[in-house]
């Protein structure tokens, strides 16, 4: 057999040689993870959360463990967009590694400063707009949970750049559908889903909130059937179906460990995986999960992995073969 | 950081040592971590013991799921070993404290900036508050072995906490033993120990201190007044250890932050601000 077409195309131009991408905020500037690994065998490195002027980030605490993940609250720490243009992206865009810049602000427009900026920077491959952090006070998650918001901040962006835009969801809503249908109708090229659902900590000794912020986004495995269940809305609210693409291509994470993992948003309706906290554990877990994908693909006989895309809706159960000895067979039931 | 060395690697556990307190001290057989590691930098350990490889895809190993860092407190590159050493906090310590001989973990290392001193800097005073002698405990040994005349201050709650101080007599100078409660040795805090050390002793060249928050920042206001280089190890909560989650700040004088794991754990007293 041929070797699976593991390609994918998001829109306006964005194919990726594979569907496994890191997530933003987990794989900073792609420096670290350059010494470990050729980051070009990855579909595309999105680098961390970049604003207008620079930001030193939240107070310490950050982070907390919870069970099987865990809740951050870093606060969009980044040299700022000018210096992420001039000596962040040359050194990835020279080796030839498809970058993704996300982007964050406190309105629709900076978004669209920062969109104007990146617009013909070379080595940008696309636009994430993270309408969706929830560890800053301004802008982030509130315009990612108000429809009207987040389709003028799409519209300003959209305005000045032809880059792809891809605009990162909250599942911080009642119905995350609606918030898809919102930003695809303002321009998106795609989206990708889910940031971080807010939560806390306490530490019970001395009565107040672990992290020093209070708030922050919880991550990992603790997450992963809440994320892929909203992938599987999106897709729904698009248009999708089994054997009919949504209106535009989903990006689907949280909580994504290893291939098994990745495979189960894109049954849910995903065209492309990233991959976040895992990387925390384990720097070479995106790459592994390539490697997983493609063999889970011969496995199967599957030609391309587009064709999986949405592969478990509907009809989920009746149709599905089993397989001896297989994980997804047997539900692990971490 | 070091991270053109950074590896993933198994250690097999060859010697778990524990005491009634909570103390763990694991010997792990790591041989390309041994033969790497400086004094100063950490590894980050897998809490969850590997499984055979044939099942290890099988069994979800996430929760907790984030490693957990350990100061390596002596590397043996001949016999492939390092050890670390750590107490009973949370989940995850004690599910390493639990650790049996023949057990493999998977760990990730070496990182972080080592120990860095000029021959120059020929006295160095070892100052370690309760589990922060780990660090100093392999920088004891190697500057000693270099030519460095190595003392050691080290400072417990009480008797009963005392971990490492025997071994420091392998290769240190001068040795001063402090508990709060006066249990062993002096009674005290470190920090006012080393006001009167320095006042008695004289000469310091530099001071290489690790421990409790509160401990560093008396033992770096002591050294500023004595005007004695000090370097501090400091040990904060890590997602990643290498640098990408953002997780381990600490203030510089600035306002802006420092990341533990990378620009550290080691930093001139200077560099970072103890007090916030």
């Amino acid at each position: 057999m041929a070797l699976p077409d593991l390609s994918v195309d998001l829109g306006r131009g964005l194919v990726l040689a594979n569907p496994v991408m890191t997530a933003s905020g987990t794989c900073g500037f792609g420096e670290e993870l350059a010494r470990l690994f050729d980051l070009r065998r990855l579909g595309a490195v999105v680098i961390k959360g970049t604003t207008l002027r620079p930001r030193s980030g939240n107070p310490p605490p950050r982070v907390v463990e919870t069970p099987a993940g865990m809740l951050n609250s870093i606060g969009l720490q980044n040299p700022g967009i000018d210096q992420v243009i001039a000596a962040k992206i040359p050194p990835l865009a020279r080796y030839g590694v498809t970058v993704i810049v996300n982007i964050a602000g406190d309105s629709p427009a900076e978004y669209q400063e920062l969109a104007r900026r990146l617009d013909g920077v070379p080595g940008v491959a696309a636009i994430e707009l993270n309408i969706s952090c929830p560890n800053v006070d301004r802008g982030g998650m509130v315009i990612g949970t108000h429809p009207e918001l987040a389709a003028e901040t799409v519209g300003a962006a959209r305005s000045v750049t032809s880059l792809p835009l891809i605009v990162k969801l909250s599942p911080n809503v009642t119905d995350i559908g609606i918030m898809a249908q919102a930003v695809v109708g303002a321009g998106a090229d795609a989206v990708s889903l889910v940031n971080t659902f807010t939560g806390m900590a306490i530490d019970v000794e001395r009565r107040r909130p672990i992290l020093a912020r209070g708030v922050g986004g919880l991550s990992g495995p603790a997450i992963r059937p809440l994320a892929v269940y909203q992938v599987w809305q999106v897709f729904r609210a698009l248009g999708g179906g089994r054997g009919r693409p949504a209106r535009v291509p989903i990006i689907g994470m949280g909580g994504i460990m290893n291939a098994r993992d990745a495979l189960e948003f894109i049954l849910a309706g995903a065209s492309a995986v990233a991959v976040g906290t895992a990387t925390f554990v384990d720097p070479w877990t995106a790459l592994e999960v390539v490697e997983g994908i493609e063999q889970y693909c011969r496995r199967h006989g599957v030609q391309a992995v587009r064709d999986l895309v949405g592969a478990a809706q509907e009809a989920a159960g009746a149709e599905v073969e089993q397989h001896d000895g297989e994980q997804g067979g047997e539900h692990d039931g971490e | 950081m070091n991270a053109e060395t950074l590896v993933k690697a198994v250690g097999l556990v060859t010697r778990a040592e524990r005491s009634g307190r909570g103390f763990f001290r694991l010997t792990l057989h790591a041989p390309e971590v041994a033969r790497k590691v400086q004094p100063g930098q950490f590894v980050m350990v897998a809490v969850h013991p590997l499984v055979a490889a044939e099942a290890e895809s099988l069994v979800a190993r996430w929760d907790p799921l984030l490693r957990r860092p350990f100061s390596i407190c002596r590397a043996d590159a001949n016999r492939g070993e390092i050890a670390l050493m750590g107490e009973t906090r949370g989940r995850g310590s004690a599910l390493l404290a639990a650790a049996l001989p023949g057990q493999r973990y998977s760990l990730l290392g070496p990182l972080g900036r080592p120990f860095r001193l000029e021959r120059a800097r020929r006295r160095l005073l070892l100052v370690g508050g309760g589990m922060g002698v780990a660090p100093l405990l392999f920088a004891g040994e190697r500057f000693a072995a270099s030519g460095h005349e190595v003392s050691v201050l080290f400072g417990y709650r009480t008797q009963s906490a005392v971990v490492g101080w025997e071994e420091t007599a392998a290769w240190a100078a001068g040795r001063y033993l402090a508990t709060e409660d006066g249990s062993a040795g002096e009674k005290g805090l470190v920090s006012d120990v080393l006001r009167r050390l320095l006042a008695e002793r004289g000469k310091v060249d530099a001071i290489l201190a690790c421990g409790p928050p509160g401990m560093l920042a008396a033992v770096t206001g002591v050294a500023r007044e004595a005007r004695v280089h000090c370097l501090v190890s400091l040990e904060r909560a890590m997602g990643c250890g290498f640098g990408v989650c953002l997780s381990c700040a600490v203030a510089r004088p600035d306002g802006t932050y420092a990341l533990v794991c990378t620009d550290g754990p080691v930093f001139a007293a200077e560099e970072v601000d103890l007090t916030v």
